[in-house]
């Protein structure tokens, strides 16, 4: 089973449309992408939106035309932010691997 | 008969069918068909399209399959489909090979502008950027160019050749058309 890692993105993503932004997950077996949670009006969805990181898209569509472009719009910005959060888990959790080994 | 594979994450808009009964139709079957569209289908992922992607390598099913809406779980797997398609294929079914119809669309060697990039030896592993090597720094190492010549940049990278790196890292193949539910010979569980 997959272990999942995540790192928090409220405050650090602005809101796009209704979708405010959560938390990204992800775990080792597809590490090309990450899953980004998120709430739609105070409410945290089932799904999440994968980010494909190699291609810099959001890979799903929310079934709303316009806000799927806005989304789309809005991935390289949410790629950066996001990118950057993974990088810095990362890195937290090999210092922590090598302190304890 | 060449066997295929597709990965289906949880969650995603086809985790929920029995293939083995409904068989498979692209989530666009009417959009446009052209290079341009198959481009942007492979470089952007874009997934509301005419094209259905398969691959011929398992592991990369199960990557595609691995990303999935919500963790994969034993109670709810993501899944990675084998898929025979004979040949000829089955009618209404086209199977393309995106190398092939992106090369054949390329414009001439004397071409003003061009798929090729102008960057470095390392620059395509940049484009393949495998996961976790932090290749992607390649992308953005500034041109070397000829003295005189305005500069700084990065290098030029173009969707075709984009698409051409990736549809081989990812061994994909596109078909057009339904895959009809005889061709669906095993479903795999992942998680």
């Amino acid at each position: 089973m997959v272990t999942v890692t995540s790192a928090d993105l409220r405050g650090k993503l602005e809101d796009v449309g209704p979708v405010h932004f959560l938390r990204a997950e992800w775990w080792k077996e597809s590490p090309r992408f990450v899953l980004l949670r998120f709430a739609i009006r105070g409410e945290e969805q089932g799904l999440g939106l994968r980010l494909d990181l190699d291609k810099q898209a959001i890979l799903d569509s929310l079934d709303d035309d316009q806000l799927d472009r806005m989304l789309s719009e809005h991935a390289k910005k949410i790629w950066a932010v996001v990118a950057g959060e993974r990088q810095r888990a990362i890195a937290s959790q090999r210092r922590e691997h090598s302190a304890v080994g | 008969m060449p066997l295929f594979y597709k990965g289906i994450g949880v969650g995603t808009h086809h985790h929920g069918s029995n293939l083995f009964s409904m068989g498979l139709t692209a989530r666009k079957p009417g959009g446009a068909r052209t290079v341009n569209a198959l481009t942007t289908h492979i470089v952007r992922g874009t997934t509301t399209t005419p094209y259905i992607s398969l691959t011929r390598s398992f592991g990369v099913a199960e990557m595609y399959a691995f990303a999935s809406r919500t963790a994969p779980t034993p109670a709810n797997p993501a899944h990675v489909w084998e898929i025979e398609i004979d040949d000829p294929p089955p009618s209404g079914v086209t199977v393309l090979d995106p190398m092939a119809e992106i090369v054949t669309s390329l414009p001439s060697p004397l071409a003003q502008f061009t798929y090729q990039h102008d960057g470095d030896q390392n620059f395509l592993l940049g484009v393949v950027d495998p996961p976790g090597l932090g290749l992607n720094a390649h992308l953005h190492r500034l041109v070397r160019l000829p003295p005189g010549v305005d500069g700084p940049r990065t290098p030029n990278l173009s969707d075709e050749l984009q698409a051409l790196v990736r549809a081989l890292r990812d061994s994909e193949i596109l078909v057009i058309g339904t895959i009809p539910q005889s061709c669906f010979r095993h479903r795999h569980d992942v998680c």
